[in-house]
Protein backbone atom coordinates (compact mmCIF):
# COMPACT_ATOMS: atom_id res chain seq x y z
CA UNK A 1 0.00 0.00 0.00
CA UNK A 2 1.29 3.46 -0.88
CA UNK A 3 2.68 5.61 1.89
CA UNK A 4 0.87 8.78 2.90
CA UNK A 5 2.37 12.25 3.10
CA UNK A 6 0.75 15.26 4.73
CA UNK A 7 1.98 18.74 3.89
CA UNK A 8 1.01 21.60 6.20
CA UNK A 9 1.17 25.04 4.64
CA UNK A 10 0.95 28.01 6.98
CA UNK A 11 2.20 30.76 4.69
CA UNK A 12 0.30 32.75 2.09
CA UNK A 13 1.06 33.24 -1.60
CA UNK A 14 3.77 35.57 -2.90
CA UNK A 15 5.17 36.66 0.49
CA UNK A 16 7.75 33.89 0.36
CA UNK A 17 8.51 30.84 -1.70
CA UNK A 18 7.00 28.46 0.84
CA UNK A 19 3.56 28.22 -0.79
CA UNK A 20 5.18 27.40 -4.13
CA UNK A 21 7.52 24.86 -2.51
CA UNK A 22 4.72 23.18 -0.56
CA UNK A 23 2.32 22.81 -3.49
CA UNK A 24 5.00 21.66 -5.94
CA UNK A 25 6.36 19.22 -3.38
CA UNK A 26 2.87 17.79 -2.83
CA UNK A 27 2.37 17.53 -6.59
CA UNK A 28 5.68 15.71 -7.10
CA UNK A 29 4.88 13.26 -4.30
CA UNK A 30 1.50 12.54 -5.89
CA UNK A 31 3.16 11.96 -9.28
CA UNK A 32 5.41 9.40 -7.60
CA UNK A 33 2.38 7.47 -6.38
CA UNK A 34 2.10 8.49 -2.74
CA UNK A 35 -1.18 9.44 -1.10
CA UNK A 36 -0.87 13.15 -0.45
CA UNK A 37 -2.80 15.47 1.84
CA UNK A 38 -2.35 19.24 1.83
CA UNK A 39 -3.64 21.11 4.88
CA UNK A 40 -4.01 24.87 4.47
CA UNK A 41 -3.55 26.52 7.85
CA UNK A 42 -3.24 30.10 9.11
CA UNK A 43 -2.25 32.29 6.16
CA UNK A 44 -2.04 29.20 3.96
CA UNK A 45 -5.77 29.53 3.39
CA UNK A 46 -5.04 32.53 1.16
CA UNK A 47 -3.33 30.27 -1.39
CA UNK A 48 -6.57 28.98 -2.97
CA UNK A 49 -7.78 32.58 -3.09
CA UNK A 50 -5.42 32.89 -6.07
CA UNK A 51 -7.96 31.51 -8.50
CA UNK A 52 -8.05 33.60 -11.67
CA UNK A 53 -5.84 33.10 -14.73
CA UNK A 54 -2.68 35.17 -14.81
CA UNK A 55 -0.04 35.67 -17.43
CA UNK A 56 2.64 34.24 -15.16
CA UNK A 57 3.03 30.92 -13.37
CA UNK A 58 1.50 31.13 -9.94
CA UNK A 59 0.70 28.98 -6.94
CA UNK A 60 -3.06 29.07 -7.65
CA UNK A 61 -2.43 27.42 -11.00
CA UNK A 62 -0.24 24.75 -9.41
CA UNK A 63 -2.83 24.16 -6.69
CA UNK A 64 -5.58 23.60 -9.28
CA UNK A 65 -3.25 21.14 -11.00
CA UNK A 66 -2.55 19.36 -7.70
CA UNK A 67 -6.30 18.98 -7.09
CA UNK A 68 -6.74 17.56 -10.58
CA UNK A 69 -3.99 15.05 -9.91
CA UNK A 70 -5.67 13.87 -6.72
CA UNK A 71 -3.91 15.71 -3.92
CA UNK A 72 -6.41 15.82 -1.04
CA UNK A 73 -6.61 19.49 -0.07
CA UNK A 74 -8.48 20.90 2.91
CA UNK A 75 -8.55 24.31 4.57
CA UNK A 76 -8.92 25.12 8.26
CA UNK A 77 -12.30 26.61 9.22
CA UNK A 78 -11.08 28.65 12.19
CA UNK A 79 -8.37 30.19 10.02
CA UNK A 80 -10.85 30.86 7.21
CA UNK A 81 -13.45 32.37 9.53
CA UNK A 82 -10.82 34.62 11.11
CA UNK A 83 -9.90 35.92 7.66
CA UNK A 84 -13.51 36.09 6.36
CA UNK A 85 -12.71 33.57 3.63
CA UNK A 86 -15.50 31.25 2.48
CA UNK A 87 -15.66 28.34 0.01
CA UNK A 88 -17.11 30.78 -2.55
CA UNK A 89 -13.89 32.82 -2.35
CA UNK A 90 -11.51 29.97 -3.10
CA UNK A 91 -10.71 27.39 -5.78
CA UNK A 92 -13.48 24.78 -6.17
CA UNK A 93 -12.89 21.41 -4.58
CA UNK A 94 -11.28 22.53 -1.35
CA UNK A 95 -13.54 21.95 1.64
CA UNK A 96 -13.17 24.26 4.63
CA UNK A 97 -13.27 21.93 7.61
CA UNK A 98 -12.73 21.82 11.34
CA UNK A 99 -9.16 22.17 12.60
CA UNK A 100 -9.57 18.77 14.20
CA UNK A 101 -9.66 17.19 10.72
CA UNK A 102 -5.93 17.81 10.70
CA UNK A 103 -5.63 15.12 13.36
CA UNK A 104 -7.02 12.56 10.94
CA UNK A 105 -4.45 13.60 8.34
CA UNK A 106 -1.69 13.27 10.91
CA UNK A 107 -2.89 9.87 12.17
CA UNK A 108 -2.95 8.37 8.69
CA UNK A 109 0.40 9.81 7.55
CA UNK A 110 3.77 8.14 7.30
CA UNK A 111 5.46 11.51 6.99
CA UNK A 112 4.40 15.09 7.78
CA UNK A 113 6.22 18.21 6.59
CA UNK A 114 5.40 21.75 7.61
CA UNK A 115 6.03 24.86 5.54
CA UNK A 116 5.80 27.79 7.91
CA UNK A 117 7.37 30.42 5.69
CA UNK B 1 19.66 2.15 15.90
CA UNK B 2 20.51 5.62 14.57
CA UNK B 3 17.75 7.72 13.11
CA UNK B 4 18.13 9.48 9.82
CA UNK B 5 17.28 13.18 10.25
CA UNK B 6 16.53 15.48 7.34
CA UNK B 7 16.65 19.27 7.39
CA UNK B 8 15.29 21.29 4.50
CA UNK B 9 16.72 24.81 4.72
CA UNK B 10 15.03 27.56 2.72
CA UNK B 11 16.34 30.69 4.45
CA UNK B 12 19.34 32.91 3.80
CA UNK B 13 22.34 32.82 6.15
CA UNK B 14 21.62 36.12 7.87
CA UNK B 15 18.05 37.14 7.04
CA UNK B 16 16.90 35.42 10.22
CA UNK B 17 18.23 33.00 12.79
CA UNK B 18 16.76 30.03 10.92
CA UNK B 19 19.90 29.02 9.05
CA UNK B 20 22.04 29.02 12.19
CA UNK B 21 19.34 27.19 14.17
CA UNK B 22 19.00 24.58 11.45
CA UNK B 23 22.73 23.89 11.34
CA UNK B 24 23.02 23.85 15.14
CA UNK B 25 20.22 21.29 15.32
CA UNK B 26 21.97 19.29 12.62
CA UNK B 27 25.21 19.38 14.57
CA UNK B 28 23.44 18.14 17.70
CA UNK B 29 21.73 15.39 15.70
CA UNK B 30 25.10 14.15 14.47
CA UNK B 31 26.60 14.36 17.97
CA UNK B 32 23.74 12.17 19.21
CA UNK B 33 24.69 9.51 16.71
CA UNK B 34 22.10 10.16 14.01
CA UNK B 35 22.64 10.33 10.28
CA UNK B 36 22.00 13.78 8.87
CA UNK B 37 20.87 15.03 5.49
CA UNK B 38 20.48 18.71 4.61
CA UNK B 39 18.76 20.04 1.52
CA UNK B 40 19.41 23.66 0.56
CA UNK B 41 16.44 24.98 -1.34
CA UNK B 42 15.11 28.40 -2.31
CA UNK B 43 16.98 31.14 -0.47
CA UNK B 44 18.75 28.39 1.46
CA UNK B 45 21.18 27.91 -1.44
CA UNK B 46 23.02 31.02 -0.20
CA UNK B 47 24.03 28.99 2.86
CA UNK B 48 26.01 26.79 0.49
CA UNK B 49 27.95 29.62 -1.11
CA UNK B 50 31.66 29.18 -0.48
CA UNK B 51 34.22 31.69 0.70
CA UNK B 52 32.22 33.32 3.49
CA UNK B 53 33.97 34.07 6.76
CA UNK B 54 31.12 33.62 9.24
CA UNK B 55 29.67 31.26 11.81
CA UNK B 56 27.17 29.77 9.36
CA UNK B 57 29.92 28.67 6.98
CA UNK B 58 31.99 27.33 9.86
CA UNK B 59 29.04 25.28 11.07
CA UNK B 60 28.30 23.97 7.59
CA UNK B 61 31.89 22.89 7.00
CA UNK B 62 31.98 21.21 10.43
CA UNK B 63 28.88 19.14 9.87
CA UNK B 64 29.99 18.12 6.39
CA UNK B 65 33.25 16.94 7.91
CA UNK B 66 31.27 15.05 10.55
CA UNK B 67 29.39 13.11 7.88
CA UNK B 68 26.31 15.13 6.96
CA UNK B 69 25.10 14.66 3.38
CA UNK B 70 24.32 18.09 1.95
CA UNK B 71 22.45 18.66 -1.30
CA UNK B 72 21.57 21.89 -3.08
CA UNK B 73 18.91 22.76 -5.66
CA UNK B 74 20.40 23.52 -9.07
CA UNK B 75 17.40 25.49 -10.38
CA UNK B 76 17.67 27.82 -7.39
CA UNK B 77 21.44 28.16 -7.83
CA UNK B 78 20.87 29.18 -11.44
CA UNK B 79 18.08 31.59 -10.48
CA UNK B 80 20.56 33.38 -8.21
CA UNK B 81 23.41 33.33 -10.70
CA UNK B 82 25.42 30.85 -8.67
CA UNK B 83 27.44 28.11 -10.30
CA UNK B 84 28.85 24.88 -8.96
CA UNK B 85 32.35 26.31 -8.57
CA UNK B 86 31.01 28.95 -6.16
CA UNK B 87 29.56 26.57 -3.60
CA UNK B 88 31.13 24.64 -0.76
CA UNK B 89 32.92 21.49 -1.85
CA UNK B 90 31.21 18.14 -1.15
CA UNK B 91 27.70 19.53 -1.62
CA UNK B 92 25.72 17.53 -4.18
CA UNK B 93 23.99 19.60 -6.84
CA UNK B 94 20.47 18.32 -7.58
CA UNK B 95 18.97 18.95 -11.00
CA UNK B 96 15.41 17.99 -10.00
CA UNK B 97 14.97 19.23 -6.44
CA UNK B 98 11.33 18.20 -5.92
CA UNK B 99 11.97 14.67 -7.13
CA UNK B 100 14.95 14.35 -4.80
CA UNK B 101 13.07 15.91 -1.88
CA UNK B 102 10.23 13.44 -2.18
CA UNK B 103 12.68 10.52 -2.19
CA UNK B 104 14.54 11.89 0.82
CA UNK B 105 11.43 12.70 2.84
CA UNK B 106 9.45 9.58 2.06
CA UNK B 107 12.17 6.94 1.85
CA UNK B 108 15.48 8.11 3.25
CA UNK B 109 14.79 10.22 6.33
CA UNK B 110 13.01 9.03 9.48
CA UNK B 111 12.25 12.58 10.61
CA UNK B 112 12.29 15.87 8.73
CA UNK B 113 12.09 19.52 9.69
CA UNK B 114 11.81 22.51 7.39
CA UNK B 115 13.36 25.87 8.15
Amino acid sequence: MAKTLTVLLMRGPFISEHADLAVNFALEAKKKGYNVNLWLYLDGIWVPHVKTEKDYSNVGEWLRWALQKGVNVKACKRCSDARDVTEDDIINGIPIVAAYDLLNFLKESDKVVTFTG
Amino acid sequence: MANSIGIILTKTPHGSEDAENALMIGKEALAAGNNLGIFLLGDGVWVGKAGKNDRIQTLLLEIIQQGAKVAISEPHLKAYGLTGDKIVKDISIIKKPYVQMVDMVMEEWDKVIIF
